[in-house]
């Protein structure tokens, strides 16, 4: 049932087993499970069915972009740019791009502070195996060969720093052609045990008297309009920079919010972004162009790859995540390329070199000052604090960034595959960054311990027995890989939980 | 980074004094083998190792090798190939205008820089 607020009564009181606040992706595909397994849900969706831009402008902010010895970059269009506030979310305009993360993205590394997952790789498989099939993609298992076969044409199995990466497009994006996502939303609209509302913005969270456990939720409209909504439990979908600013402006009970206990609530946001200096930045590979096509970005309905450091290497250097990933073709080489290639390519005794426009990216690990806070003298339109977000990038993926391409150069070169350019500086890597994508994680991070997250490794808020996340913002760390498939992983282990405790609990 | 041609020939003459380079033989020599570089592009190159790497003892055995005769060149070439092969397995690279290549392929560049003279 797809119901616009608007339509009903002032201080209606809206009911369901589950409430979720949010209807993109992970509210979705959530709500549709829990439904499945008998539950009834109610979505609580702050936009219309289409982009609204009085809504989005409830998304505005203020953020900057910094790293350690380099000049801070303002960013402020980006809190709005990067999400989409209204029903599918930011899948309206998700690129599609899905890949799970590594092995070693979950584990402690004694080298990356605050590292580590509750949970690991295999652990997660299955559910990345079901959301595999829901959208349609073929499994990832830990070897990129499950998904690029056995003839990856680059490395050719040979032993190596280097790992290939594997990543596949999904349909279920509102870019993608045809109607897939329009059907995926309406499988949860139309399901009859689901009820999305639309402009229902949730602007509080109501603890009960002991403050361990949700009371109701308070739903505005933008016109003023107030109503309620509670539910056995509760899961916050907003993505991963709304659901903080909620957790904190929730914070009559608790005075630095709801799941601030250790003072981790917004801090360790992280983000994605690539690194390059344009042209400057690049692979010539001693092959024939024809031989790479695995390695086309952008190249829907068929597995592409990137090249990573492979986990052993990230043991070996202590380094983060790193990956290359090959752009487009560079048709016009520069003469002293040119000779580059061309003397690898006669000592190599190759019959041809391919020039790649390349970007980099690197881990953005958990730094405690990467934050997510509420603006002090700003709100929106209903009232909430505006938010700022410090994006800081830290020592050891700017420490990682020259290892890691040096790994990447001298790798290529031994195993006469090909050549890497790039001379940037440590202290203008924040200029060398693209915006970041929209992937936000960390600022709810998963832990076992109350004292080091916020959330437990059901999701669960630790400390509220009845309030979880579905999104990236519980990722303890965030890897490289694009973070949809694994929040749809989390997102489908949440719903599991969650059916089995509340058929048990009634 | 790029030297003048008085630099280079300054650097060039310093390694052969040092007895790291033997003196130049002229344009000719770096035909054969190095057919299709552009060899002023590639003699920058070779400038901007030198001025990096006036004194490397690897020039020599590097020279020797170009040197071949055209009957001998294929295993000139290998033993380049293999060369290389280690230096990249050491981690003995260089970054010449962004790139990053092996100090041997930077000696080859300073070959052509004496070519290109």
């Amino acid at each position: 049932m797809l119901v616009d607020t608007a339509q009903l009564s002032e201080n209606s009181h809206l009911e369901a087993d589950v409430v979720i606040v949010g209807g993109g992706v992970a509210g979705i595909a959530l709500s549709r499970q829990l439904a499945d397994s008998g539950l009834s849900v109610l979505v609580l969706e702050s936009g219309g069915d289409k982009p609204e831009a009085r809504t989005q402008a409830l998304y505005a902010g203020t953020m900057t972009l910094g790293g350690p010895g380099n000049d801070a970059r303002p960013l402020n269009d980006y809190l709005a740019a990067s999400r989409v506030r209204c029903f599918g979310g930011s899948g309206n305009v998700w690129g599609g791009k899905c890949a799970p993360l590594d092995p070693i993205d979950f584990a402690k590394r004694d080298w990356i502070r605050y590292s580590g997952w509750p949970i690991d790789r295999a652990g997660l498989q299955p559910f990345y195996d079901r959301a595999c099939t829901l959208l349609e993609l073929p499994r990832f298992g830990e070897e990129a060969a499950t998904v690029v076969g056995p003839n990856e044409p680059l490395l050719a199995g040979r032993p190596s720093s280097l790992a290939i990466r594997p990543r596949c497009y999904t349909r279920y994006t509102g870019l993608a052609p045809g109607d897939s996502y329009a059907a995926f939303k309406r499988s949860a609209s139309e399901h009859p045990r689901v009820a999305v509302h639309l402009h229902a913005n949730v602007t509080a969270i109501k603890l009960d008297a002991s403050g361990q456990r949700v009371a109701s939720l308070e739903v505005r409209e933008l016109d003023g309009r107030r109503h309620s909504a509670t539910g056995r439990a509760y899961v916050l979908a907003a993505g991963g920079i709304e659901n903080v600013r909620l957790l904190l402006a929730s914070n009559d009970v608790h005075r630095e919010g709801i799941g601030n206990h250790s003072d981790w609530l917004g801090r360790a946001f992280q983000g994605h972004t690539t690194i390059s200096q344009g042209d400057d930045t690049g692979v010539s590979l001693l092959r024939d162009d024809s031989q790479l096509g695995l390695f086309d970005n952008q190249q829907r309905g068929r597995p592409h790859a990137v090249i990573g450091l492979s986990d052993a290497a990230q043991y070996r250097y202590r380094t983060t995540n790193f990956t290359a990933t090959l752009t487009a073709a560079k048709e016009a080489v520069p003469k002293a390329e040119a000779c580059i290639a061309k003397l690898a390519q006669r000592i190599a005794d190759a019959p041809a070199a391919a020039r790649r426009s390349t970007y980099f990216m690197v881990e953005h690990t958990p730094n405690r000052d990467s934050r997510i806070t509420l603006s002090r003298e700003q709100r929106d339109e209903l009232g909430l604090p505006r938010l700022h977000v410090d994006m800081r990038y830290g020592e050891p993926e700017f420490d990682s960034i020259a290892a890691a391409i040096g790994c990447l150069a001298t790798e290529l070169g031994r195993l006469a595959i090909g050549r890497v350019r790039w001379q940037g500086k440590r202290e203008q890597l924040v200029q060398y960054m693209d915006s970041p994508s929209r992937h936000h994680m960390g600022a709810t991070r998963m832990s076992n311990s109350p004292r080091q997250g916020v959330v437990d490794e059901q999701c669960r808020v630790h400390g509220v027995g009845n309030l979880y996340v579905a999104s990236s913002s519980v990722f303890p760390t965030s890897g490289i890989a694009n973070p949809t498939l694994t929040l749809l992983a989390l997102t489908l282990r949440l719903g599991d939980h969650l059916a089995v405790a509340m058929k048990a609990a009634a | 980074m790029t030297l003048t041609r008085r630099e280079t020939l300054q650097l060039l003459l310093a390694a052969v004094a040092s007895g790291a380079m033997p003196a130049a033989t002229g344009a000719g020599a770096c035909v054969q083998w190095a057919d299709g570089v552009d060899v002023n592009a590639a003699g920058a190159l070779g400038r901007e190792y030198l001025k990096l790497y006036p004194l490397d003892p690897a020039l020599k055995e590097v020279l020797a090798l170009l040197r071949a005769p055209t009957a001998a060149l294929d295993d000139a070439l290998r033993r380049l190939g293999e060369m290389i092969h280690y230096d990249y397995v050491a981690g003995r690279t260089v970054n010449l205008s962004g790139w990053f290549v092996s100090r041997t392929e930077g000696c080859i560049f300073a070959r052509i820089a004496m070519c290109a003279r």
